[in-house]
């Protein structure tokens, strides 16, 4: 066995993963072998530093969660192997035809928020309306839709209540909703019928795949402003949750002006001590981020070293010591930065580049 | 209906999660939101893993969950619940950087400020209690560092460096997330490690 040999079984090792006989000559090597030992003690620790990468903080998934689970919904309904798929033409008329009544007599009620009071009295009414009573599974559903609309209204959460009213974020409540409205309320208030047995309708499905068009159509910009930034377009591109692409597209527009701010961070400069001379923080001014990364990582590369962009502003770059100071060189703009002490044992010297738009 | 299954130990968090899964199936939104919140920690942090984006993994990690509860039916009893949804959350990051690939188009790593932590408290042990600041900037450099390889390592690589050495799986849970064999994993872990480092030395090709 050579050391090469024993170098293949450290991963194994360190998980606990190896035969007791394995694990004892592998030791047993060890005891001896600087150069393992070396390979052992580097892997150790970039598994610390991936067993120690802080947990990033979850957002609030559920809203839109249920904002795709009900506006699917409609759509769905044949396909959906679970109890609401219950065929009653009589009821399923009779819903439609009260929920025609609710379409009718929606445009009146203006996009303000007392909208609400009002649609939610009147989709009362519609759940009602038809005989729950007779489907003992959709009437559990309904019935949890209208525990769960009350309990909203007294705890003022919003999850379900956004699925099912046309409810904006406050700063989004100015915005024109008039265009998208009609369509919206169709899917809203069809995944209301949640409760109620599936709708056979023929109508109904087309004005469904209306609204899927609707929601799938580019042009309708309208439509994207009035979505939440942090919901990612999760809600409104229902049909096109199948195939991912429209609500990534519409997620990458939408996040990009929401992400635009963080991404200019402070960075701190912090003064490194010359005991870790393989770490330079550096900063470049520049007038145009793309152009200087793409620069900084040509050059790099020309060097033989590599860079990586973490983002528009930074860069983690690792040269060769001989290079450094060409580097700074070029791409510093404190000419105080000096290159550090050439390390005998040293292979790299790492840099963070941070770029700087320059006035 | 579905049978309950006749192993768990009544009151335990596993007959507990067995009972809201029953319930969920049976279209309880209430049920199933417990379920969420118990595992949308767990699905997120592994899509933005993956993916090296919050808001690519905000998405995928919703349609995880929109899936499970279209075809909670096809969920077997016998296996986790988190496995389960972690295969799925595995197989939305691949076809997510597919559609990306299609489209030429990177997924930016926006990981300056985005991966924030709860509340600045880390969640996972502590490496030392209360370092300097140069060490703090220096672990942050790493860190950085390691999400920005990290994107870099192939798929197969990333996927069990995210399983294994971040969310801490065991080796059988890997092998049921990704359908393969005990031995397929410890190699492909080996393999992975290797990479990563290769790639963060940049001594070895």
């Amino acid at each position: 066995m050579t050391c090469t040999d024993y170098t293949r079984w450290l991963s194994a090792y360190v998980d606990e993963q190896l035969k007791p006989a394995q694990r004892a000559q592998l030791e047993e090597h060890l005891h001896t072998c600087p150069t393992c030992q070396a390979e052992l003690a580097s892997l150790r620790q970039m598994l610390q530093s991936l067993r120690t990468m802080e947990a990033p903080a979850v957002p609030d998934l559920l809203p839109n969660i249920h904002r795709r689970l009900t506006s699917q919904n409609l759509a769905q309904r044949f396909l959906a192997p679970w109890p609401a798929s219950l065929p009653l033409h009589g009821l399923a008329l009779a819903a439609t035809a009260a929920v025609v009544l609710i379409i009718v007599g929606l445009p009146r009620a203006s996009h303000h928020s007392s909208l609400e009071p009002t649609m939610q009295v009147t989709l009362d009414k519609v759940v009602s309306s038809s005989d729950l009573e007779a489907m003992p599974q959709s009437s559990t559903n309904g019935r949890l839709l209208l525990q769960k609309r009350e309990d909203e209204r007294a705890t003022g959460t919003e999850s379900l209540k956004s699925a099912m009213v046309p409810t904006t974020p406050p700063q989004e409540e100015q915005r024109q909703y008039a265009g998208s409205y009609q369509g919206d309320e169709m899917t809203r208030l069809g995944a209301l019928s949640e409760g109620m047995p599936r709708v056979a309708d023929d109508q109904k499905e087309r004005s469904v795949d209306a609204d899927a068009d609707f929601f799938e159509t580019p042009s309708s910009n309208e439509r994207r402003e009035t979505v939440p930034s942090g919901s990612a377009g999760g809600g409104f591109a229902a049909r096109a949750t199948v195939d991912a692409s429209v609500t990534v597209e519409e997620a990458k527009q939408e996040a990009t002006p929401a992400n635009a701010e963080p991404i200019a961070p402070e960075k701190k400069k912090v003064e490194l001590p010359q005991a870790v001379p393989t770490l330079l923080q550096a900063q470049w001014k520049t007038s145009n981020l793309e152009q200087a990364s793409a620069q900084v990582s040509e050059w790099v590369s020309a060097q033989g070293g590599f860079a990586i962009a973490t983002n528009e502003h930074h860069l983690s770059v690792k040269l060769p010591p001989a290079q450094v100071h060409a580097f700074l060189q070029q791409f510093s703009s404190d000419p105080s930065l000096q290159a550090p002490p050439a390390s005998p044992q040293a292979l790299w010297v790492t840099i963070s580049l941070e770029l700087v738009l320059s006035q | 209906m579905h049978e309950q299954p006749v192993s768990y130990v009544a009151g335990s968090a596993d007959a507990r999660e067995a009972a809201l899964i029953t319930q969920a199936q049976g279209g309880d939104l209430a049920a199933f939101d417990q379920l969420v919140l118990q595992h949308q920690q767990a699905v997120f942090a592994v899509a933005v893993r993956m993916l090296g984006d919050r808001d690519e993994a905000q998405d995928v990690a919703q349609d995880v969950f929109v899936r499970a509860y279209r075809g909670f039916n096809a969920f077997r009893r016998d296996a986790k619940l988190s496995t389960w949804l972690i295969s799925i959350t595995m197989n939305l990051c691949r076809n997510r950087r597919r559609w990306w690939a299609r489209r030429k188009r990177v997924i930016v790593a926006s990981l300056d400020d985005p991966l924030e932590t709860q509340e600045g408290t880390l969640a996972h042990e502590t490496p030392d209690p209360g370092p300097t600041p140069a060490r703090a900037a220096e672990q942050h450099e790493q860190r950085q560092q390691l999400m920005a390889v990290l994107q870099l390592l192939p798929e197969t690589d990333r996927t069990v460096i995210v399983l294994r050495d971040i969310q801490g799986y065991a080796y059988e849970e890997i092998a049921q997330i990704l359908g393969c064999r005990l031995g397929t994993v410890k190699s492909r872990i080996n393999r992975a490690r290797l990479q990563l480092r290769a790639l963060l030395d940049g001594t070895r090709s």
